[in-house]
């Protein structure tokens, strides 16, 4: 790294600490009823309750993984867009991207060619995650706007003892706004580089006697101006990228109804040959419809019963020029999939010092198809056409007995009988509280994941061609699986200042990678790691966070793998400046030196992004960002994709 | 320098809770009328028990309020207005509930799943907020009425 880059860091991260000023907390009693949610809290609080790693409502200490939080808060000042933003900041998460896609790394573990199939993301507790690829990308493409976020749970760690298949190195769970919280209307328009514009109006309340409703809508659009091939084609001068997002969700009492929409276009530029500059365009989009229903019996029986629907498109679409008639003709290949998933859940505290979880998850494909076609110019044709349609179903049982106190441990596993191998994952955690400040958590957890829809299709049309040439076929492919153990110590050294440390060690068996369009389980890889986080809070209601991992990850050669930093360092601030009710959030983000997908050495990178909003009232702001703030230029490891660049980004938010 | 305002307010997650209590009695209407003190009920330790403190002597809806901590095994509940129940035991939970189930007597806790456990009103932490819930179906039952204001403001409504 260059030492001007450094200095200058060193002075704007000055020029940030000197702003913070100490600002007395005023009387608690002037406030209004309203006010006194908004009060931040001068502790680091440590009773906080997730629900994200065993389904149920447990206060974050008491929880079987060293669980993260980001909340709406820190989303709207940090200037966060995308929910890949929100994840690039916690310890030991990291993103790449490429022209389609934002992709993220785990642990030391970011697969160049992998769609995130190896961490589940869950709305609202809803699987995110398609049945063609298992996946749930992180950018623009994730059908749900950040500003709709109540709060992100990142629960690092295998979840598939409660969660089955892609629970694998963790799961994320990004909670809704509810209507209630709107009580009105709201508008949000923003403008920024690449040409952005992007709008989200959003309605929602509460009625007398306590139903709910949300509707929004968001609509996004930007245009990056790159150089062209051949200027005399400066018309198709540009990428571009399209996102329409839809959210409605409606509640009353223990009933709630939620429907997700998302779709995403792009187009990136592409030479034609002979016919200069054409696009190339992927579509992708999602539905998620879900319903659910809590109801208790007696005071010890609480059941949940779960319905999902969801379907996913992913399209992907190439000029070419046929040599025969020098006409222009398109290759599109298209992935469709959509499945059907039922759960009851059931919580029964009948037994002192036990909580005992019990549930049934039925799942469906009921489609899964991939087609090929060329077409223009009056010509159809399709070239591949290949569907099926997959069962599973999974129990999954989990304790949580008190055993004294201070001491908890916690026992459970899922059994998931699936298309391919059946699968058994435990999970056993004992968490001792030592005192009133000290935490200690020893966990031990395995988890899997199946070959997925996309990578059993390209196998059978490997054997297929094989066949054709009597080359041998290559086997049936074996579930992914991986085992860990953790321990992690979360300590408060007084009520402002609290640290965790989580140190891990992984195996990871039968790894499935595509390798030239053939996927195979090709490896074994070892990880250990350590995150540390460190939170401070100042009686100006300012917020510091600085968090380091380090991991070693290898395969079987005792080499580290492509796209796994071995060091990261984030450090986040949120300042209330004190001033026109300003508040500053700003962060740091270092990422050292990993291999791309060619084994070459990409360069470590130290980039800034920097957000002011302004309160004007409470139910007006105005925020402006600037992201990579010193245009720090550095690849993704997947082709080499220069990452973003400096950027600007402006918005407004009015509710009424 | 810059000029130093009033930036955000903060406080301390035990302070907040014990003003949440207060606003609580000031926005509920009980089934019969309060006579001159209202009897506010405390289980729990340290720093929640002497934020609530702080409001004795305080006057809500006409009365004036008097902190009262039970002595385990001696039943006061049924003096009580108001029982805010900042024990994290569900064994304990359960019976002090238990106790007072059938009686007017709005019970606020800040237990995780204190929904479940048949309290009215559940206080819960947030990274940088406090916020509550009420289960209205559970209040309903013991006749207490809300005002559209503390509806409005509360997280979720059961």
């Amino acid at each position: 790294m260059d030492t001007t880059r450094l200095k200058y860091y060193k002075i704007w991260l000055l020029a940030i600490l000197l702003n913070i000023q100490p600002v007395v907390a005023s009387e608690i009693d002037s406030l209004s009823f309203e006010e006194l949610g908004n009060i931040g809290l001068s502790n680091i609080p440590t009773s906080v309750t997730v629900t994200t790693t065993s389904k149920t409502s447990q206060k974050t200490t008491s929880t079987p993984s060293a669980v993260r939080i980001i909340s709406a808060e820190q989303i709207k000042y940090q200037g966060y867009q995308t929910i890949g933003e929100i994840l690039e900041s916690m310890p030991g998460l990291y993103t790449s991207s490429n022209n389609v896609g934002t992709f993220l790394g785990v642990r030391g573990v970011g697969r160049p060619g992998d769609y995130n199939t190896r961490v589940l993301i869950l709305i609202d507790g809803i699987r995110v995650n398609d049945n063609i690829f298992d996946s749930a990308l992180v950018g623009r493409e994730f059908p749900l706007d950040v500003g709709l976020i109540s709060r992100v749970e990142y629960s690092p760690g295998p979840g598939s003892a409660v969660y089955g298949k892609n629970a694998f190195f963790g799961v994320i769970n990004v909670i809704t706004k509810n209507g209630g919280w709107y009580d009105g209307f709201e508008v949000s328009a923003g403008t920024g580089s690449s040409n952005t514009e992007k709008i989200r109006l959003s309605a929602g309340t509460r009625f007398n006697g306590g139903a709910e409703v949300l509707l929004s809508a968001t609509s996004f659009k930007n245009e990056d101006v790159s150089e062209s091939f051949f200027p005399e084609y400066s018309n198709y001068d540009s990428d571009s990228d399209e996102n329409i997002s839809l959210f409605s969700k409606f509640s009353y009492k223990s009933l709630r109804t939620e429907i997700i929409y998302g779709k995403r276009q792009t187009e990136v530029q592409y030479l034609l040959l002979d016919a200069g500059n054409d696009y190339e365009e992927f579509e992708d989009d999602r539905l998620l419809v879900n319903t659910q229903y809590n109801t208790k019996i007696g005071s010890d029986w609480h059941i949940e019963l779960k319905g999902t629907y969801g379907d996913a498109t992913y399209e992907e679409t190439l000029p070419y020029i046929w040599a025969g008639d020098g006409l222009k003709y398109e290759d599109a290949i298209k992935y469709t999939g959509s499945w059907l998933t039922g759960e009851i859940k059931i919580i029964n505290t009948s037994f002192q010092n036990h909580r005992l979880l019990f549930g049934l998850e039925g799942h469906s494909d009921l489609s899964m198809e991939v087609e090929a076609v060329s077409k223009g110019n009056d010509y159809y044709e399709k070239w591949y056409d290949e569907d099926d349609t997959y069962q599973s179903f999974g129990f999954y049982f989990q304790d949580e007995i008190n055993l004294t106190q201070d001491l908890t441990f916690i026992i459970g596993a899922r059994y998931d009988d699936t298309e391919f191998e059946d699968d058994l994952n435990p999970r056993v955690g004992l968490i001792w509280q030592a005192s009133d400040t000290t935490v200690t958590k020893l966990l031990y957890g395995s988890a899997f994941r199946t070959p997925n829809y996309y990578e059993i299709e390209l196998l059978k049309d490997y054997n297929r061609h094989a066949e054709l040439f009597g080359l041998s076929h290559v086997p049936q492919l074996q579930n992914e699986k991986i085992t860990t153990y953790e321990a992690i110590v979360e300590h408060s050294l007084n009520d402002f200042l609290f640290v965790s440390g989580s140190l891990y060690y992984f195996q990871l068996d039968d790894l499935i990678e595509i390798d030239d369009y053939l996927p195979i389980n090709i490896d074994t890889i070892d990880a250990i790691g350590l995150e540390l986080d460190i939170q401070q809070r100042f009686e100006n209601g300012s917020l510091v966070n600085l968090s380091y991992t380090v991991q070693r990850t290898e395969g079987e050669d005792g080499q580290r793998l492509t796209n796994s930093p071995a060091h990261q360092v984030k450090l986040k601030f949120l300042v209330p400046l004190g001033l026109a009710e300003a508040t500053i959030g700003s962060e740091l983000q270092y990422i050292s030196e990993r291999k791309n997908q060619d084994g070459e050495t990409l360069d470590d990178y130290l980039i800034a992004n920097l957000s002011v909003t302004f309160d004007i009232t409470n139910d007006i702001s105005i925020s402006a960002n600037v992201y990579n703030l010193s245009d720090t230029s550095y690849e993704s490891p997947i082709n080499d994709f220069e990452e973003r660049g400096r950027s600007f980004y402006c918005n407004v938010d009015v509710r009424f | 320098m810059l000029p130093v305002a009033e930036a955000k307010k903060v406080a301390s997650e035990e302070v907040i809770k014990a003003a949440f209590v207060y606003r609580f009695a000031q926005y509920t209407t009980w089934p019969e009328p309060l006579g001159d003190r209202f009897n506010l009920c405390v289980y729990g330790n340290g720093k929640i028990v002497n934020s609530i403190e702080e409001y004795q002597g305080r006057s809500v809806q006409g009365s004036t309020i008097e902190v009262i901590l039970p002595v385990a095994n001696r039943n006061l509940a049924v003096q009580c207005h108001a029982v805010y129940v900042g024990v994290h035991d569900r064994g304990v939970i359960r019976s002090i509930v238990a106790s007072i189930i059938d009686e007017s007597i709005l019970i606020i806790s800040d237990f995780p799943n204190a929904l479940d456990e048949r309290t009215d009103i559940a206080l819960s932490t947030e990274p940088n907020s406090i916020t509550f819930s009420i289960n209205l179906t559970q209040a309903k039952k013991r006749n207490f009425s809300f005002s559209g204001q503390m509806l409005k403001l509360a997280q979720r409504v059961l």
